[in-house]
């Protein structure tokens, strides 16, 4: 029999049997009904600050906003907008992007306003949104996740990330991107100046894997990078990610009787410097400071003079950081830490592992990213390209670390997060779920089998069509895991239309080639392969109704949708381009045997 | 019986008297009724307890308190893997005043739950966003299938189709008002699918009628309507199967918009889309005659 080295047949082998290798590896990824995931719970740290003007806004004449929006945005280096203006009162609501108290703004516009008041948590429903989208799009950026957002309370977001590792999703979505880099503790370029982020470079040198990140800088910031540069080649230029301007870090005043060479601890700037030593046959040694406010405490008890520092601090910063655990200071301590800053902004920042240096530690409590050395030959040109560098043990941290960077400066927000908590959820449908479902396929597969074998009376037929359905859904679940989509109730909704529609399309075919019940049927009765091509006529038909339906909702649609429509889509394109094809093939051999079966007789009468 | 009876018999305009009827039979049932939404689509209040030494029953919390507020309640288990505890997330489509409130520790505590939980406002997780993004992709999703059909099909007629798909969501909405079931994610999935279903019976009927040649329209479409009906059959066959087997509430709201869905369609493409396709037809005879090839 011909029907196995029939092209058709081979293609719908060799699809199969792709689908079998992509289902093996990568594997199927479920989301997360069925497998679990964590539930991330991110404060979004907008305030709206009421401002009294002193230039009277007349018609469309807006400068004067612009002007005190500008000045906020360039000390507070957060976004900022107009959220509502009052022409009788002749003041404005701002969205400023962070929590700010009431002094520091006012110290910022001087005498361009007056703050009447400040509301902190405080978020328009606009910037939710954007700041929703933004994230979703840094966790989940083909939309094929499935990770889903509500918003809670005031200015709280809930996301749902399917079968994601917690300190990822944590990396992913609890930084702002907000860069800095500074020479010589003046700051040279922030985020605003970057155009482009590059594709990310790893190289391996003797077990230790550096990345890099190559930044792409407008001539504007490249101008600023060549004034602040002039002459300071060798000097660091210091990069931070985030930096917790906001807050004061507290350490153990232990860390100070054993400092490493190249670090200390300066009291009135109250901050470390680190010094870095010529290296490569240049003898001059340049230092930077840590940007960042750190103050030694005892880790027994805080005396008076250093209670009152951090009470003095109070007044312009937010929230505290504890340099270490919950554990490593008395409860005396964090008690009356948490007096002052109250519980919800104090945070603790332990070191990863025995073995990190102090001072990666201390720079990972900046957000410090790199410090390279501003080599002589580009010290002062109007240099466009940037890199960001690190280096991790192993290809995979290093590769995580540097996409998760690259992905959180593309899609800065416009305003702080932090994280409000997070926590794994289990699976909401399980293993029973799924055993309920095999159970129902299996049932269904028999119900429509019974049907099928009733209409036809053909045995081999229904066998045809069971074999049909089953490499198609093979094939769909297949090449969806191949496109790493998650399967989740919506997913199986669409499988499940997926072997509706085949069964639909394989009875359209059985019909017109079986061509029951139409017995003037033209001039003259058509040939198989011609009545195959008109029950093709229809199924091309509907599936390219279905996949324009199905293509408009997928641009449009939310999360679920979305996964719907992708799956449903690689299901009807198999079944039009490989299993439909492939049956009608099938069912013609099965007929044509047939006839000839029922023929013979009759020509052997005809020869006699 | 003969399931194609009316193909012979009945008048264009009696065909499509009968579906306009069930349909606003359906839709009656819809207005009066309405459609609760669900989680998802509705705001309502987070109930959020941390620390808990014991995984807590999901299912019991959230039967005792959809009983105690009357409203839908959803119990989501968590965990804290690094101090080995539990917590509970309960959202509910009910915004809690102090009483309310009240009310859910005091039902808690019967599970041995006496801590304070958060109580926090949420939005609905489909934003209007999205729910505007949603109406644009079925609106758009409506004109794509009208222009391929009109390719496909070349006479105007075919937009008949997208009506009798749009009456099948009113049958699918009236079912769901009838049993008191939630508009979900599910159910939005379950309406997608039966556009599907109910695009593919149509256009086998339409290409029957406007594009085979021998035999009367009438004949021609009493033999796409066997395979028609065999089609919708075992569909319907496979979803009631589904239903049967599988006791997940989502499941269940699926299955009951594709079932009167595909109920629907059997009205809406064989009586309504083919009374009108026989009235074009034998309209485009009387007026030519129609020459077969």
């Amino acid at each position: 029999m011909s029907l196995f080295k029939e092209k058709r047949i081979l293609l719908l082998a060799g699809i199969c049997l792709l689908a079998v290798v992509l289902l093996v590896t990568p594997g199927i990824r479920y989301g997360i009904d069925i497998a679990g995931g964590s539930r991330i719970v991110l404060e979004l740290e907008a305030s709206q600050a009421t401002i009294q003007l002193v230039t009277l806004i007349v018609g469309d004449n807006l400068t004067p906003l612009d002007d005190i929006a500008r000045l906020i945005m360039d000390n507070l280096l957060t976004s900022v907008k107009v959220v509502s203006l009052d022409r009788t009162a002749n003041t404005a609501t701002f969205e400023i992007g962070r929590s700010v108290s009431s002094d520091i703004l006012a110290s910022i516009i001087d005498n361009m306003g007056q703050v009447i008041s400040i509301e902190g948590g405080k978020i328009s429903d606009q910037t939710r949104e954007e700041v929703t989208n933004l994230l979703q799009t840094r966790v989940d950026p083909a939309g094929l996740l499935g990770v889903q957002s509500r918003p809670m309370g005031a200015n709280l977001v809930l996301f749902e990330v399917p079968a994601m590792d917690p300190e990822r999703a944590k990396a992913l979505l609890g930084q702002t991107g907000r860069l800095e880099a500074f020479i010589e503790n003046t700051l040279v370029l922030t985020a605003d100046d970057i155009e482009a982020v590059g594709s990310i470079q790893i190289q391996e040198t003797s077990g230790v894997y550096k990345y890099e990140v190559p930044l792409t800088i407008s001539q504007d910031g490249a101008n600023k990078f060549a004034a602040a540069s002039e002459g300071k080649g060798n000097y660091p230029f210091v990069i931070y990610l985030d930096r917790p301007d906001d807050a004061v870090l507290l350490f153990n005043n232990q860390l100070l009787t054993n400092m490493p060479t190249g670090l200390t601890y300066d009291n009135t700037a109250r901050t470390f410097r680190i010094t870095i030593s010529g290296t490569q046959g240049v003898s001059e040694s340049h230092s930077y400071d840590l940007l960042v406010s750190f103050i030694p405490i005892s880790k027994d008890n805080l005396d008076n003079e250093t209670l009152q520092t951090i009470q003095e601090i109070y007044a312009t910063k937010n929230r505290t950081i504890f340099l270490g655990s919950v554990t490593d200071f008395s409860e005396n301590v964090t008690g009356s830490v948490k007096a002052i800053f109250t519980e919800n902004n104090v945070e603790y920042l332990p070191k990863t592992s025995e073995t990190e240096t102090t001072e990666s530690w201390l720079q990972r409590a900046c957000g410090l990213q790199s410090a390279p050395a501003i080599s002589p030959d580009i010290a002062g040109l109007a240099k466009q390209n940037v890199e960001i560098s690190g280096s991790r043990g192993t290809y995979e941290s290093a590769e995580s670390e540097a996409s998760d960077l690259k992905t959180v400066l593309q899609q800065r927000l416009p305003v702080k997060v932090s994280f409000v908590g997070e926590s794994s959820i289990p699976a909401r449908l399980g293993s029973e779920f799924a055993f309920d479902i095999l159970k129902a396929a299996i049932a269904a597969v028999i119900a429509v089998g019974v049907l099928v074998y009733l209409r036809y009376r053909r045995p081999l037929i229904v066998g045809a069509i069971m074999l049909t359905m089953g490499s198609e859904v093979l094939v769909t679940i297949g090449i969806a895991s191949g496109l790493r989509q998650t399967i989740g109730l919506a997913e199986i909704a669409a499988v499940l239309a997926v072997i509706g529609t085949g069964v639909e399309q394989q009875l359209i075919i059985t019909d017109e080639v079986l061509r029951r019940g139409l017995p003037k049927a033209g001039p003259r009765p058509m040939s198989l392969s011609g009545r195959i091509g008109k029950a093709f006529a229809v199924i091309f038909a509907a599936a390219a109704t279905t996949i324009a339906a199905l293509a408009t909702l997928f641009f449009v649609g939310y999360g679920a949708m979305k996964g719907f429509a992708i799956v449903m889509i690689i299901g009807i394109l198999a079944a039009i381009l490989v299993t439909r094809p492939a049956y009608g093939r099938i069912v013609s051999a099965i007929v044509s045997r047939e006839t000839a079966k029922a023929e013979k007789p009759q020509v052997k009468a005809a020869q006699q | 019986m003969d399931i194609t009876w009316h193909t012979k018999h009945l008048k264009p305009r009696q065909m499509i008297a009968i579906p306009l009827v069930l349909a606003a039979v359906f839709a009656a049932v819809f207005l009066i009724r309405g459609v609760p939404m669900s989680i998802e689509f509705s705001s309502g209040t987070m109930i959020t307890y941390r620390n808990l030494e014991n995984s807590p029953n999901a299912d019991a919390v959230e039967s005792a308190l959809s009983t105690v507020l009357a409203a839908d309640v959803k119990a989501v288990i968590t965990q804290d893997s690094a101090a080995g505890t539990f917590g509970l997330d309960i959202q509910t489509t009910k915004a809690l005043d102090d009483n309310g409130r009240e009310q859910v520790q005091r039902t808690m505590a019967q599970f041995g739950i006496q801590t304070t939980p958060e109580f926090y406002a949420i939005e609905p997780a489909i934003s209007q966003t999205y729910l505007r993004g949603a109406m644009w992709a079925i609106i758009l999703s409506f004109i794509a299938m009208f222009v391929i059909v009109l390719i496909v099909f070349r006479h105007r007629i075919v937009g008949i189709m997208l009506p009798c798909v749009a009456l099948n969501m009113v049958w699918a909405l009236g079912g769901l008002a009838l049993f008191q079931m939630q508009f979900s994610l599910a159910t939005l999935s379950g309406f997608l699918l039966m556009i599907g279903f109910s695009i593919d019976t149509n256009i086998l009927l339409t290409e029957h009628l406007l594009r085979r040649v021998g035999g009367e329209p009438r004949e021609r479409m009493a033999t796409a309507m066997l395979t028609g009906y065999m089609i919708t059959g075992t569909s319907l066959v496979t979803m009631i199967c589904i239903n049967i087997l599988v006791t997940n509430p989502s499941i269940t709201q699926l299955v009951t918009v594709l079932t009167f869905g595909l109920a629907g369609d059997l009205f809406n493409t064989w009586f309504l889309n083919g009374g009108v396709l026989i009235w074009y037809t034998e309209r485009q005879k009387r007026k030519e005659y129609y020459v077969s090839l």
